[in-house]
């Protein structure tokens, strides 16, 4: 293991530090185009570099080892990282003419370091410094409109429960540090198979504590409640932030945990996870139903795509993994360009009513035909990448010997079809009713880069998956060798 | 030579994908180049068949799933007698259908979406039949789902003129009549419910069979380690058959999802010749023969054939029965043909089932795929001359036409040949078809079916006889008779639309005069089905009685031509008057049984209040309530320390006051409540996770 093994997060750092001092650097033009060119050059580095050390330099941790740099990082790596330069690429037309536009694309990236950082972490206590990395930029990011009261409500209820969720994640290291006498996931897998009677109520209680805290930032039911505000009132690029690239981090996080240290646990934790995957999936795609904003409608959505995503630790196989792993990729690239297209709608209609994408495939055809091939992935219709990934998790959740399995992929495929719902509803909206307004709106390019990029993205993956569910497979085997080798 | 069956599918694909780079260019182009498309998957299906031998071509597509129990996943078009049989069929009247719209479709804007969402129905109809695996397959299901959604909205901006069903009308105090693009939005729901079933077939069988080949099923069902057996020990076998065939339920327009398909008259009738008569409708039909032997083969080592195939016959003559009656007294002419349509494919099924159940496996499964060809002909002549006269009468209703057939003299020979074909009056195609189901159900000893099918011949006699009189006889309307006065006259199709139905209504014609001639070849080609999928099917019936089966036909020709003179005598040669809502027995036909309008009650008005309900009482109700009396406690605690701060500080402290506002303004926007609730249900969510898993999991 060597310096160069660690080039994403270094030049993530390098980057991120000099972009602020950057962006106070020369006068005119240039001043505003030298914080966002060398943030873009930061992150299309860290990219290029974890692709290529993905292909040529992953490897198994040895024992003791604080930070992992198998294919399971470089996977997350990978995903975060797009979604960061989708985020990026969308802030130059976004932030264009901002004052601060340079402490913008520098907590971005230091965010976005804290997330590949999580990742990678293979020890309790630099997850946790991940953990703080990625939150607080996101705290001052979401209240970035200073002036705008929405944003500000919007940050102060995203903090307080974000800090909970941290001293809730701290709890549950100090409980798990005193059972088992080390804060290495691979050292705690070790002795939480043979815990003994007296200690293992303190086990459970941390259980619990990890779930809430991670699930806090997954936004699983009963921790989603401020994902709609937040993603409301934060400015509409770092909700997509928020909404794929914290999220999945934590799920990252909430990987490691439950696979690798909790995993030999001889108490059935599994099901409390099926429980909350149903509960979740439900309970989003019934509220997305009823929403009359297109960022709320989002914001549930997401929550839905969480409860598949949780079907992988209800039934931890092989395959039900790589199959979290593999949706994890689609539903990140889906869901950030889903909210940059709301943001290019945002610069002209009212995206807090739906109303106003009535016939929008007349005003802004480019932003239309993107969200509705973007939508139909999420709902995960084939041959669009959403169905793949949803097929896997739930053939992985059908083939577990756990017995709730077959539940969640029926739960899992009702849900889907339901969803069909709101995603359908909206495409009709846009194509077959009549605008109020005819007129066209221009359509940024920057946004429409990122949308026609993760429409293409999601079209070869759907109709080419094979090399896509590979990379999720290995990135699947390389978390469960570390964990319990049942 | 290999990759020609590719060709077959791909190219009416590669034409869609091309239609918008030739409008611009020229419309003519545009038009030309996508008929030409549909022309060159016909020729590449004929050229298949005749040249190509039977077996599946791959390509490598997923591997890495392959493990000692998966095979890998690839992509292959399965050429066999079955495949090639429908592709036949599906891509030929496809093209016929394709040539009559370049003229009816003429004068509409927006026809580049028309030419893309046609090829693109053509392709994905051509993939779901040649696709050698379920889930390549389940590709071309959704995607024709996708174009019958797109097509049937085609008019989008849903003027009146082309709604579907009478304006005004209710049952159950709903309206029962539909725009293009509400009505599009149905057959889409609809059809996805039998699809979620499909697919939990489809992975259920995959997680057992560890392959969605259509081969390697059928290489692995038999035997104690088959995956018949898996599932057959839990108890599976039967319920993952039926939750299979709830695709084509819907697919297919089969009670109870037969509701969508009459209102998806609501699209050009191009449209419905081709998607919800002649080829889409039949995907069901087709995907129940392509897996009835594999299914039949599971059963039969269990003793467990009888529930699933019996299920199909009996949903089949159900249904076929159910809307034949609703086709007796319906108003619109293509509504009558939409009924007729999910009643010959009720026999379809019925074929399909009464296989399963007679000695003879290949009897019925061979007789309902015959009258799914005569039915794909003639019905589609029928549709597209419906299509002329809807066109020519400026009415959808058959009460503001008759006595047409003067003006159009060949239109009204084709519905009139058509017509008599649909009745099942010798010697045309459909006669020999329905028969041959008919037959097989009574050799099955299925009297009660049987019973079903020859009272759905009589109806069938009696409303193809009233569309016709109330169409092309008596004396004109006085919708009609307005036109006159206005200077349009009646008059015959022009040439580019005439041709296609006139062909069809003759080819119906010729097969059925040929059809002594052609049936054991075409029946012994069929049956080759079973040999590639190398699986044994019980053949070797009972010889056919001579007396029995002449017996059969005669009685069948006696109730057809009796529903027919019922017909000729009620509505040939009579003045019209309009149709109004009937009362009584009518009524209850005319309103389809109810069944649509209860499914509106409860399904669609019930989920909206189920969602509404709970957004409001489980997540802004019992949440909100909860926390808010605690919240209140809070605000009340801060107010009375507030007015502490006001009453005892203020006054001490007078220069302090306007910054102390200020805070209290910041304090009061974090003490309305809402973080505080959203902090309590957190908490309230750690102490339910702890007591599950203390109770539950008793992991204390």
């Amino acid at each position: 293991m060597s310096l160069i093994d660690f080039t994403p997060f270094i030049s993530l750092a390098v980057f991120g530090l000099a972009v602020t001092p950057a962006g106070l650097l020369g006068e005119g033009k240039a001043r505003r185009t030298i914080a966002p060119s060398i943030s873009m050059i930061g992150l299309f580095l860290a990219l290029g570099s974890a692709i290529w050390l993905g292909f040529s330099a992953a490897q198994t941790p040895g024992p003791g080892a604080i930070m992992s740099t198998d294919i399971f990082t470089y996977f997350f790596t990978g995903v975060l990282l797009v979604v960061a330069i989708f985020v990026g690429v969308a802030s130059l037309s976004f932030m264009r003419g901002d004052p601060n536009e340079a402490p913008y694309f520098g907590l971005l990236i230091l965010s976005t370091l804290g997330m590949i950082v999580l990742a990678a972490s293979l020890d309790l206590i630099l997850l946790y410094v991940g953990w703080e990395l990625m939150s607080i930029p996101t705290y001052a990011l979401t209240a970035f409109r200073k002036s705008d009261p929405n944003s500000n409500e919007a940050a102060m209820k995203f903090f307080v429960l974000s800090a909970l969720s941290s001293a809730l994640i701290v709890y549950a290291i100090s409980l798990v540090f005193g059972i088992s006498g080390s804060t290495n996931l691979i050292a705690i897998a070790n002795t939480f198979g043979s815990i003994t009677p007296d200690v293992r109520p303190f086990g459970v209680l941390a259980i619990v504590l990890f779930i809430v805290g991670f699930g806090v930032k997954m936004a699983v039911v009963p921790f989603h409640m401020w994902i709609p505000d937040a993603f409301e009132g934060a400015p509409t690029t770092i909700g997509a932030l928020l909404a794929a690239g914290a999220k999945m981090a934590a799920f990252a996080a909430a990987f490691r945990v439950f696979i690798i240290a909790i995993g030999p646990f001889h108490v059935e934790w599994h099901s409390i996870f099926a429980i909350i995957a149903i509960v979740t999936m439900t309970l989003g795609n019934l509220a997305a139903l009823m929403q009359k904003s297109f960022t709320r409608l989002l914001a549930y959505s997401s929550i839905a795509q969480a409860g598949y995503i949780m079907i992988a630790f209800a039934t931890p196989n092989g395959q039900a993994i790589a199959g979290g792993l593999f949706h994890v990729l689609n539903y990140s690239i889906l869901k950030t360009a889903a909210f940059i297209a709301a943001t290019a709608v945002a610069t002209r209609l009212s995206i807090s009513n739906l109303d106003s994408f009535n016939g929008l495939a007349k005003r802004m055809p480019q932003t239309s035909i993107n969200i509705a091939v973007l939508f139909l992935g999420l709902a995960g219709v084939p041959p669009l990448s959403g169905f793949f990934s949803k097929a896997l998790l739930f053939a992985g959740a059908v083939n577990s010997s756990l017995p709730w399995g077959g539940y969640l992929a029926i739960a899992g495929l009702l849900n889907s079809g339901f969803s069909m719902g709101y995603y359908g509803w909206l495409i009709k909206r846009m194509y077959f009713d009549e605008p109020s307004d005819g007129s066209r709106i221009p359509e940024p390019r920057s946004y429409m880069a990122v949308l026609w990029a993760a429409t293409a993205l999601t079209i070869i993956i759907g109709l080419y998956p094979q090399p896509w569910i590979q990379l999720s497979q290995d990135a699947a085997n390389a978390l469960k060798v570390l964990g319990p080798q049942a | 030579m290999i990759y020609l069956p590719w060709f077959i599918w791909i190219s009416p694909i590669v034409g869609a994908l091309l239609t918008p780079a030739f409008a611009v260019i020229s419309p003519k182009l545009r038009n030309w180049a996508a008929v030409g498309f549909s022309l060159i998957a016909a020729v590449a299906a004929t050229v298949t068949s005749l040249t190509v031998a039977a077996g599946d071509y791959q390509v490598p597509w997923i591997p890495s799933v392959s493990s000692p129990t998966k095979s890998a996943i690839t992509a292959g078009v399965l050429v066999d007698p079955l495949s090639m049989f429908m592709a036949n069929i599906v891509a030929w009247v496809s093209f016929l259908i394709m040539v009559y719209s370049v003229e009816y479709m003429k004068e509409d804007s927006g026809l580049t979406r028309y030419w893309f969402f046609m090829n693109l129905f053509i392709g994905n109809m051509l993939l779901l039949i040649l696709a050698d695996n379920l889930l390549m397959m389940l590709f071309g299901w959704e995607g024709v789902g996708l174009c019958s959604y797109a097509l049937i909205g085609y008019w989008y901006k849903d003027e009146k003129e082309h709604w579907v069903g009478t304006p005004g009308d209710t049952a159950l105090g709903l309206p029962q009549a539909y725009s293009p693009s509400q009505a599009g939005m149905k057959a889409f729901i609809f059809t996805r419910i039998g699809d979620i079933a499909l697919m939990i077939a489809i992975f259920l069988i995959y997680a057992y069979a560890g392959t969605f080949n259509y081969l390697e099923l059928a290489t692995k069902v038999a035997g104690s380690s088959g995956w018949a057996a898996g599932l057959a020990r839990l108890g599976l076998l039967v319920p993952t058959a039926l939750l299979f065939f709830g695709g084509p339920i819907g697919k297919s327009a089969q009670f109870p999802l037969q509701e969508w398909l009459p209102d998806a008259m609501a699209g050009p009738t191009s449209v419905s010749a081709l998607i919800h008569a002649a080829t889409m409708v039949k995907a069901g039909v087709f995907l129940t023969g392509r897996m009835g032997p594999i299914f039949y083969t599971a059963l039969v080592q269990f003793q467990q054939v009888f529930p699933f195939f019996a299920t199909i016959a009996w949903i089949g003559a159900f249904t076929a029965f159910l809307a034949a009656t609703q086709a007796t007294v319906a108003r619109e002419i293509k509504k009558v043909l939409a009924y007729s349509t999910v009643s010959q494919i009720g026999y379809m099924m019925l074929g399909l089932g009464i296989a399963g159940l007679g000695a003879n496996f290949a009897l019925g499964y061979t007789a309902g795929l015959f009258h799914l060809m005569s039915h794909a002909i003639f019905k589609a002549s029928l549709f597209l001359a419906a299509g002329w006269v809807i066109h020519a009468a400026e009415s959808r209703f058959m009460d503001e036409m008759g006595g047409l057939a003067k003006g159009m003299r060949l239109t009204a020979a084709a519905m009139l040949l058509a017509g008599l074909s649909l009745m099942g009056i010798p010697p045309l195609s459909g006669f020999w078809t329905k028969d041959a189901v008919l037959s097989a159900s009574f050799e099955a000893n299925q009297y009660l079916l049987y019973g079903l099918g020859i009272a759905t011949v009589l109806l069938t006699g009696f409303y193809t006889m009233r569309m016709l009189g109330m169409t092309f006889s008596g004396k004109p309307s006085a919708h009609l008779a307005e036109l006159e006065h206005e200077g349009s006259h009646v008059h015959e199709a022009r040439f580019t639309m005439l041709l296609p139905y006139l062909l069809l209504a003759v080819g119906s014609l010729i097969i059925g005069i040929a059809f002594p001639l052609i049936d054991p070849p075409l029946t012994n080609y069929l049956e080759g089905t079973f040999s590639v999928l190398r699986i044994a099917i019980p053949s070797g019936a009972p010889p056919e009685s001579g007396t029995l089966s002449i017996t059969l036909v005669a009685i069948s020709v006696a109730v057809a031509l009796a529903g027919a003179a019922l017909g000729y005598i009620r509505y040939f040669n009579k003045e019209h008057h309009q149709i109004t809502k009937p009362g009584g027995l009518q009524g209850f036909l005319w309103n389809r049984w109810y069944v649509n309008a209860i499914y509106y009650k409860i399904f669609v008005n019930g989920s909206m209040r189920v969602a509404n309900g709970l957004y409001q009482y489980v997540e802004k109700g019992v949440w909100d309530p909860l926390n808010y009396v605690i919240a209140r406690n809070v605000v009340e605690y801060s107010k009375a320390s507030r007015q502490l701060d006001e009453r005892v500080v203020d006054q001490a402290v007078n220069d302090v006051s306007t910054e102390g506002s200020r805070l209290s303004n910041i304090m009061k926007r974090f003490q309305t409540g809402v973080t505080q609730q959203y902090v309590i249900s957190f908490a309230i969510g750690v102490l339910l996770l702890l007591a599950y898993m203390i109770f539950v999991i008793g992991a204390s």
